[in-house]
């Protein structure tokens, strides 16, 4: 099988008491852009060290091409790494840096130069070469990173969180350039972020991560609209899903959430749910994002309206391309987005709708009802 | 210029005159008769290099010279390669029975050299290395103090930096030398000279391993020249013996001064 599989991957450091990779299992085409992303701590940098091979892994295997390289020694592994920090040799300049790996293999003074050349062609590093790391810009280092990583050839590319030192405008630019340099080297491009915007922007598939277990695979798309538990759907998206905190119950035979007065009828929402609600203490989240919540009698024919419900404004973020309003009212705190056109001001008093083809339940377990 | 100022550079050069004049003037004393002992200016018209001649003429000092080049320089090198593996491995490997080591680094420090004189000076005798160059350089192969300084220096560079280097397949030697060795410069210039120094000036253990004229050192034979009565207790061809004993060291502190500023500040180490 071309690609790289890893199966049932686990990582238990010596002195933890819990694993920090748990059953870790996924494959990777060739040429695909995956996305790993999660909160800080929950052991990207370390599933990435596993496949590279700087980690021992504890259980489970990792094949590439359909060979089993599980204790194989990382440099013989043809996977490069490209690291937060860049990691660039301080004392060498940027042609001995592209060069490093091939001076240890030992190749032909001939050979490095080509590759370096080609390599520096691709990057836009030509006139770079002499400089040290210490004398380039952040963006340049970047490339020289990527540049090294490139020389190799490799199959697969790892990169740990390389745009986190950047700021906000040059990290946008360098996702391109990621992305360009992604799709010259064919290879397989595992990517760690812990911004889940740039996941968002990037990926061909994201894979969601949360205390070393893998909560959701799937395109941006899928995730953030079938997120498959409340953590997911929590991370997933600029402005988090809202969540309001009720129970479920069963009147005259339907099922209803509530919150204080505020009753939604579920049948609505899809499934008619047939739940014990007693028997789980009846504990529901309803979860809703920012951009489904619309003022009563601005909404489309495509919006399916909830029941009215009355709230406060508290606060308005005016972001030009459209306002983040704070909301206050029965159902507890939560924010909404609006169309930059709409004026609401602070402690005005308003009613909202919420679009029910878009609501989302969870348990108190926060696992997800179908909807 | 504030008068502050003025006061501070006043006292500054008479600190630095007050320590560099008797330099100054042992070098002047060394190229000078033996009637000007007593002159303490530095400038004369009867300069002679008799005294050196004096020197040459009475004591193997030529050959003192070169075995102390040869140990110190051994010994040096040895410290800087040796200290820098150990260092290495304290700072960024793993393996059992590390803490045991660096224990033993500490305890080796705290020890007062004096103490282990009478041992050490069995142990050779009882390899027969007495009155030759092992007897004189395998004690000071390793320093306890060139290890921390290596270690600390290590531990300032980033794992990455090693992952990067590991995931080109380089070795730990490699790594080593490839990367960790240039950029702790600073450090292996600091301990090189320290441990140039202390090699070079130390006259305990030669007087006690060394008994032939022929494989004494530099500093070793200075001292039986000056105190031991065969420079006749003329004073200007003790200086001159004390001049060929200080100016390499002052030649090679003032090459690498530039580092070894660097890494005194760096290291956090007094000299
Ligand atoms: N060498 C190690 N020894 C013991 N525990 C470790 C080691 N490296 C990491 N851990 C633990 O494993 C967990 C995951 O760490 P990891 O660095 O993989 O997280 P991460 O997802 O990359 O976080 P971040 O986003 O902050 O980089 C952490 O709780 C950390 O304390
Ligand atoms: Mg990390």
């Amino acid at each position: 099988m071309q690609g790289l599989e890893l199966k049932n991957l686990e990582k238990h450091y010596s002195g933890n008491d819990q694993p920090t990779i748990r059953r870790f299992s996924a494959k990777f085409e060739p040429g695909e852009f995956v996305v790993l992303v999660g909160p800080s701590g929950c052991g990207k940098s370390t599933l990435l060290r596993m496949i590279a091979g700087l980690v021992p892994v504890s259980n489970g295997a990792i094949n590439l091409d359909g060979k089993d390289i599980t204790n194989v020694e990382s440099n013989l592994r043809n996977i490069s790494m490209v690291f937060q920090n860049y990691a660039l040799f301080p004392h060498m300049n940027v042609y001995e840096n592209l060069a490093f790996g091939m001076r240890i293999r030992k190749e032909a003074t001939q050979t490095i130069e080509k590759t370096v050349t080609e390599a520096a062609k691709i990057l836009h590093l030509q006139d770079l070469l002499d400089k040290k790391p210490g004398a380039l810009s952040g963006g340049q280092r970047q490339r020289v990173a990527l540049g090294r990583a490139f020389v190799r050839k490799p199959k697969v590319i790892l990169f740990d969180e390389p745009l986190s030192n950047l700021d906000a405008r040059l990290r946008i630019e360098m996702r391109q350039e990621i992305l360009k340099f992604h799709e010259q080297c064919g290879a397989i491009s595992i990517y760690v972020t812990h911004d889940q915007h740039e996941a968002m922007t990037m990926a061909d598939r994201m894979i969601i991560l949360n205390q070393g277990v893998a909560c959701q695979t799937g395109t941006p798309e899928e995730v953030y609209n079938n997120p498959v538990d409340q953590f997911v759907a929590g991370f997933v998206g600029s402005i988090p899903m809202n969540f309001i905190h009720g129970r479920g119950i069963l009147n005259e035979g339907r099922s209803f959430f509530q919150v204080g007065s505020y009753k939604i009828d579920l049948s609505h929402i899809g499934k008619d749910y047939q739940l014990d609600w007693s028997k789980n203490s009846g504990g529901l989240t309803l979860g809703v994002r920012p951009e489904d919540i619309y003022l009563d009698e601005h909404y489309s024919h495509a919006v399916a309206p909830s029941p009215k419900m009355a709230a406060q404004v508290k606060m308005v973020e005016y972001l030009g391309d459209s306002t983040i309003v704070h909301l206050e009212g029965d159902i507890g705190s939560f924010k909404s987005r609006f169309n930059k056109d709409l004026r609401v001001r602070k402690s005005q008093k308003l009613d909202f709708v919420f679009d029910l083809k878009k609501l989302h339940l969870f348990t108190e377990e926060g696992n997800k009802l179908p909807c | 210029m504030s008068v502050r100022r003025l006061i501070l550079y006043v006292m500054l050069t008479a600190g630095a005159v007050s320590f560099i004049y008797p330099f100054l003037w042992m070098g002047s004393i060394s190229l000078r008769p033996m009637t000007e002992f007593q002159d303490l200016g530095l400038f004369s018209k009867n300069f002679t290099l008799a005294n050196y001649q004096a020197v040459f003429d009475r004591i193997p000092i030529g050959r003192a010279f070169m075995n102390s080049c040869l140990i110190a320089g051994t010994v040096t090198c040895s410290v800087i390669f040796f200290s820098s593996l150990v260092g290495y491995s304290l700072a960024k490997l793993k393996f059992k029975g590390q803490g045991a080591i660096m224990a033993i680094v500490m305890i080796s420090m705290m020890i007062p050299g004096q103490l282990t004189l009478i041992p050490l000076y069995q142990l050779i005798v009882y390899f027969g290395w007495a009155d030759s160059y092992l007897g004189l350089i395998v004690p000071s192969l390793m320093s306890g103090m060139g290890i921390l300084i290596f270690r600390q220096t290590f531990m300032t560079i980033p794992y990455e930096l090693m992952e990067a280097a590991r995931m080109e397949g380089a070795g730990e030697f490699q790594i080593l030398r490839k990367i960790f060795w240039p950029l702790a410069k600073p450090a292996i210039v600091t301990i090189g000279i320290l441990t140039f120094m202390g090699s070079w000036n130390e006259v305990l253990w030669p007087m006690i391993v060394v008994h032939e004229k022929a494989m004494m050192t530099l500093p070793q034979m200075v001292v039986l020249f000056t105190k031991g009565g065969e420079s006749g207790g003329q004073f200007g061809v003790e200086m001159a013996a004390n001049m060929m004993l200080v100016v390499p060291i002052i030649i090679s502190y003032s090459f690498f001064q530039k580092y070894f500023v660097e890494a005194l500040a760096s290291s956090g180490i007094k000299g």
